[in-house]
């Protein structure tokens, strides 16, 4: 399956405006072990991922922040974002194939409800990690809270902080595990 | 919603990366003029999400409520800015009381305009969907460098995102 007809945010999309917007992108076909970006770099494209799996990495250490699958996106801030840098470095990890699409490819799909589906998809992901991160916070606080009443109640006992789970928290927030 | 200048559109458009001004102020004309005084609140943390503001003038407090409903002032955002989304596209409820610093004006979309235009493929539409996603995803970037850093930190120290352009 390397055709984003198949694609859960596609559908009900005609099938035309999905096709021309893979026609305005450029399929790229990965190899395992190969890039599709490096933390740090200058986001410039975003890949739509089509089939296969992929892994994102945080450096230093390539820590590993999960998979990507069929239908993810990564790095949609270099089209639909300010401009920056990619957060995470992203591999391949079986034979994998994804779209590449930059700002100029979109500007030649005006009124695209293809365009539209893939706007609305990410809005939905990123509201979702968003909340996961609201929860995160809101769990810190209360950390927080136990630990300075813990200190009043006795000085000379300062508790740990409970586990918080963050880096799981930091791999669904960059795209791992959606 | 009369009368707002083109500039105001454009660093709208500009905050968030965009190169939409044109449409952004076609898009404001579907808003309605709120003006509050000092104080006063624009949104209320757990209520029915209502809308969507764009900050035209001055300032707001943000704030959230902890695990003791102690609410904790979060930062305050400023004009030019996107509020009042993530209620609108989270379920329903606000996620943040936005109170009024010195008196503001924004432009409010009300939620079966918000509705319908996240709907729609055209211009309007598409200028509405890539403000507030770029929106998040400024306020995502933020978060996971925080988060990065925590981690850098041990995790340790919490400190929540400097960005509000989520909030509310």
């Amino acid at each position: 399956m390397s055709s984003p007809l198949a694609l859960r945010m596609f559908r009900g999309v005609p099938d035309a405006a999905v096709d021309a917007l893979y026609d305005a992108g450029e399929r790229l076909d990965l190899r395992p072990g190969a890039f599709v970006v490096s933390q740090g770099d200058d986001a410039t494209a975003s890949y739509v991922v089509l089939s296969g799996r992929l892994k994102a990495r945080l450096e230093p250490g390539a820590q590993d922040l999960g998979d990507l699958f069929p239908g993810e996106v990564i790095g949609p801030e270099a089209v639909f974002g300010r401009k920056g840098t990619y957060l995470t470095s992203v591999v391949a990890v079986n034979p994998s194939t994804v779209l590449k699409l930059t700002r100029v490819d979109l500007m030649g799909l005006p009124d695209s409800p293809a365009v539209a589906a893939m706007q609305r998809h990410l809005i939905t992901v990123t509201a979702r990690r968003l909340r996961t991160v609201d929860h995160d916070v809101r769990k810190l606080w209360m950390a927080q809270e136990r630990a300075a009443a813990a200190e009043r109640a006795a000085e000379r006992h300062i508790p740990e902080p409970e586990p918080l789970g963050l880096f799981g928290r930091l791999k669904a927030l960059l795209g791992g595990g959606q | 919603m009369n009368g707002i200048p083109m500039g105001f559109a454009k660093s709208l458009s500009d905050r968030y990366g965009l190169d939409l001004a044109e449409t952004v102020h076609a898009l404001l004309g579907q808003c309605e003029r709120v003006e509050l005084r000092d104080g006063e609140p624009l949104c209320e943390e757990n209520r029915p999400s209502d809308g969507l503001y764009l900050l035209l003038e001055g300032s707001v407090t943000v704030t959230k409520r902890d695990a003791r409903l102690v609410a904790r002032e979060i930062a305050v955002a400023r004009a030019p800015a996107i509020l009042g989304h993530m209620g609108l596209v989270s379920g329903g409820q606000r996620t943040a009381t936005l109170v009024s610093r010195g008196g503001i004006v924004v432009a409010r979309l009300d939620e079966l305009a918000f509705a319908r235009l996240m709907k729609d493929d055209g211009p309007a539409g598409d200028a509405l969907r890539r403000l507030v996603l770029a929106a998040m995803l400024d306020q995502q970037r933020r978060a996971s460098v925080d988060l990065v850093r925590m981690l850098d930190e041990g995790a340790h120290d919490a400190a929540y995102p400097d960005n509000p352009t989520g909030w509310g």
